[in-house]
């Protein structure tokens, strides 16, 4: 409710929100409509998915028809044409009816608007509704051992044999890959240009034998993270006529690489001082936790001004990121203003972890009858990856001082 | 939502004060001690900063909430003195709030003219030792002690809170202070505002005076210091914000070590950090201002977080531009300094970040 204080044309929109809130009222079946509205109860889609519940099959399959998982993208892929002021009303609408998203996937918040933008008629054809109907999952193959915050240095080689690529290497940090169906991937195509110069973004169906996923154990326990090792795979030059294997020309995969993270990055806002996998907000936790005396204060005081100063940086943190986006909204480039909102929300969810932490038990660190760290331990753990992730907190730094302060490097 | 016509309003804001040639005059006034010129109050008069929150029934523009944080933003800024943000913004805000159509009429429409200028005394909100209302058959006399009005050597009438002899009233009334019955006496704070003390010894005023002709309720007294605390929030997010500017610019031109300082990355990431917490304490007070103008149910808890917010903020940059000017920082002849000492005066203003901090604590329930 709050991002739309900074909207502009409240009056006009408001026809279009009791439109989409009838329909959601009508379509959305009642299971649908429990307030899981973040990670947890996520439909991803793709080969290997499985329903939770017949009513995530058929709220998918209502918002298909509708062109509701993709709602800005074109009709003819998937789409239902809508304006990002409009998809925006209707994501709120459903966040205020606890419905839950009926797609999530890599596909409709990475892959996707890079086709849009770069790709052929015939690529967006192919690939784009799949993705729309949740037919085909995809990972992202980026980050390598060797290429981490200095992505273009990557090495996963590309040679061009004839009607094929030959693509050979390894990559690692890629997200849910064992469950994905298909890839994309930077990879090297030309060794004697400068480093961003001589990268190519490639498409590749992860069903091919010359391609291992492995998946990665993290400090917080099992994790979503993959090694993909790509072992001379054939890539087809063209999966189809007007629909080649690579998107953009030869050597564009940098440009192409980095209009999609542009996306990434801001979707990585929207961290907040409560964190993510808890029942609880933290205010409640803390008061559960901590107690309170006889004047509604917090038996310890410490954690009392911790956790007021952090409140009041995450509204802070918040606000910025609300502000930039009812900007980009009504057409204001942002740019690396993203940045900010990529530093400031990662370390305010941090901080959230370590505020639960702080006032947790010996018993909530101890390993569960599984072997693995429980709930608490384990998101706190795995939350140190937020300012690593999608850009650490020190590249953004590095960006927020060259692309907005213009501070010299020489 | 920052509209383009706030955008433009910030420009022309700042583009106009810069013609003021503000600090020179705040270095004068350090010097001298003469403070505000008639001239400069006439300008911001004609410029309709002095109508800003008036509504045009009354000879103003009421261009809303926002952009009076935005002039708070700019005069923080320029470290212009003035009591524009008493008279035009608190005290308007105030009358606005409480007054009856009569005293809208006289008082509003004499400040957006600016041939009132009205200060006020209700920013120190650690006092509520208020000076005391008494009825005596028909007259009303107060008697006490009003201290801490900001620049009311340039008022002839300020706004003050009085309490009610026996009860826990509190009203809001206007005095004139050029009357034999109050005493006023004037010190200046480190960055070169002036506070006065009034002191009342049986002065006489009328029930006209009285702000609303009624006494304020808890509402009403709640919602004048949450708008306080988030002009005060976006002052001093001025002057940091401008502190940070200076510090950007030298270290691009400054060299150590045959190289530009501003080359080192241990320098790109603190200043990456600071303006990160600019630009969020920043846009917190942008949606303070539209939830107070909304009259939301969260309106005052985000006026409190925007206060406390920008007080951390502001002290924190301001002191880390002295740090990074390294020794020229210290010097007195260098402006850097100038922006420390009014952040640290405008954090007093209606309840510093303690205060602030532990209000948003109580308020969530803890």
């Amino acid at each position: 409710m709050e991002a739309a204080l900074f909207k502009p044309n409240e009056k006009s929109s408001q026809a279009f929100r009791l439109k989409c809130r009838e329909w959601l009222l009508e379509n959305c079946p009642q299971e649908m409509r429990d307030g899981k509205t973040g990670s947890e109860g996520r439909c991803w889609g793709g080969k290997k998915w499985q329903f939770e519940s017949k009513s995530q099959k058929q709220w998918l399959n209502k918002c298909i028809e509708k062109g509701w998982t993709v709602p800005t993208w074109p009709e003819e892929f998937g789409g239902a044409g809508m304006s990002a002021l409009n998809a925006d009303i209707l994501k709120e609408e459903m966040s205020s009816l606890g419905i839950r998203a009926p797609l999530y996937s890599y596909g409709i918040s990475m892959l996707g608007p890079a086709l849009l933008k770069y790709g052929t008629k015939q690529q967006k054809l192919k690939h784009l509704p799949p993705i729309a109907r949740g037919e085909i999952r995809w990972c992202q193959g980026y980050s390598e051992p060797n290429a981490g915050s200095d992505l273009a240095a990557l090495k996963t080689k590309c040679i061009d044999a004839g009607n094929d690529w030959l693509v050979s290497g390894q990559k690692v940090w890629t997200s849910n890959a064992d469950e994905s169906d298909w890839i994309f991937a930077m990879v090297r195509t030309n060794t004697e240009v400068k480093k961003h110069e001589g990268i190519s973004f490639i498409l590749m169906d992860l069903a091919d034998e010359a391609i291992t996923v492995r998946p990665i154990e993290l400090i917080s326990g099992k994790s979503v993270f993959c090694e993909v090792f790509f072992d001379d795979v054939k890539v087809p030059k063209y999966y189809g006529p007007d629909n080649p294997s690579m998107v953009g020309s030869l050597g564009q995969g940098w440009e192409v690489g980095m209009y999609l993270l542009t996306h990434e990055r801001g979707s990585l806002g929207g961290y907040t001082l409560n964190g993510r996998g808890y029942e609880l907000p933290i205010v409640e936790t803390t008061i559960n936790q901590v107690g309170l005396n006889g004047s509604n204060k917090l038996n310890d005081p410490v954690a009392r001004v911790n956790l007021s100063v952090a409140l009041i940086d995450d509204a802070a943190s918040t606000a910025l990121a609300e502000l930039l986006d009812s900007q980009s909204n009504s057409g204001i480039e942002i740019g690396s203003q993203s940045s900010i909102v990529k530093y400031a929300s990662t370390q305010i969810i941090k901080r959230g972890y370590e505020l639960r932490v702080a006032v947790s038990d010996l018993e909530d660190l101890k390993l569960g009858e599984d072997g693995q760290p429980r709930t608490m331990a384990s998101n706190w753990l795995y939350s140190r990856a937020y300012t690593i992730l999608g850009g650490t907190s020190e590249i953004q730094l590095n960006i927020i001082a060259k692309r907005l302060l213009n501070l010299p490097s020489k | 939502m920052l509209t383009e016509d706030h955008i433009m309003l910030r420009e022309s804001m700042s583009g106009f004060l810069s013609q003021l040639k503000t600090i020179k005059s705040l270095r004068e006034m350090l010097s001298s001690g003469v403070s505000m010129q008639a001239d400069t109050w006439k300008s911001l008069s004609e410029m309709g900063w002095t109508g800003l929150l008036i509504d045009e029934e009354f000879g103003g523009s009421n261009l809303g909430l926002v952009s009076a944080c935005l002039m708070a933003e700019n005069i923080g800024r320029s470290l212009l003195l003035s009591p524009i943000i008493s008279s035009a913004l608190l005290s308007s805000f105030a009358i606005n709030l409480l007054g009856t159509h009569n005293q809208k009429n006289h008082w509003l429409s004499s400040i957006a003219s600016g041939k009132t200028i009205l200060t006020s005394s209700f920013g120190n909100l650690s006092n509520n030792d208020f000076p005391t209302l008494i009825q005596e058959n028909s007259k009303l006399i107060i008697s006490g002690i009003a201290p801490d009005v900001v620049n009311s050597e340039n008022a002839d009438n300020v706004l003050i809170k009085v309490q009610k002899e026996g009860s826990d009233e509190v009203y809001l009334i206007i005095v004139n202070t050029n009357s034999k019955s109050i005493e006023q006496k004037i010190s200046t704070t480190i960055d070169g505002r002036k506070f006065s003390k009034l002191s009342f010894s049986n002065h006489e005023i009328l029930e006209e005076n009285i702000i609303g002709l009624s006494p304020m309720s808890c509402d009403a007294n709640a919602k004048i210091n949450a708008f306080g605390s988030l002009i005060y929030a976006s002052e001093q997010y001025g002057s940091a914000a401008a502190a940070f500017d200076l510090t950007l610019e030298y270290l691009k031109q400054r060299e150590q070590f045959g190289k530009i300082i501003g080359t080192f990355q241990s320098l790109h990431h603190r200043m990456a950090k600071l303006y990160t917490e600019l630009k969020t304490s920043e846009a917190l007070n942008f949606k303070a201002a539209i939830l107070l103008e909304g009259n939301h149910v969260d309106a005052q808890k985000f006026c409190s977080m925007a206060k406390a917010k920008s007080g951390q903020v502001s002290r924190l940059v301001t002191n880390d531009s002295i740090q990074l000017h390294g020794g020229i920082g210290m010097t007195d002849e260098y402006d850097v300094g100038l922006y420390l000492k009014r952040v640290s005066i405008s954090e007093k203003m209606f309840g510093n970040t303690n205060y602030h901090v532990d209000n948003v604590a109580t308020s969530n329930g803890f």
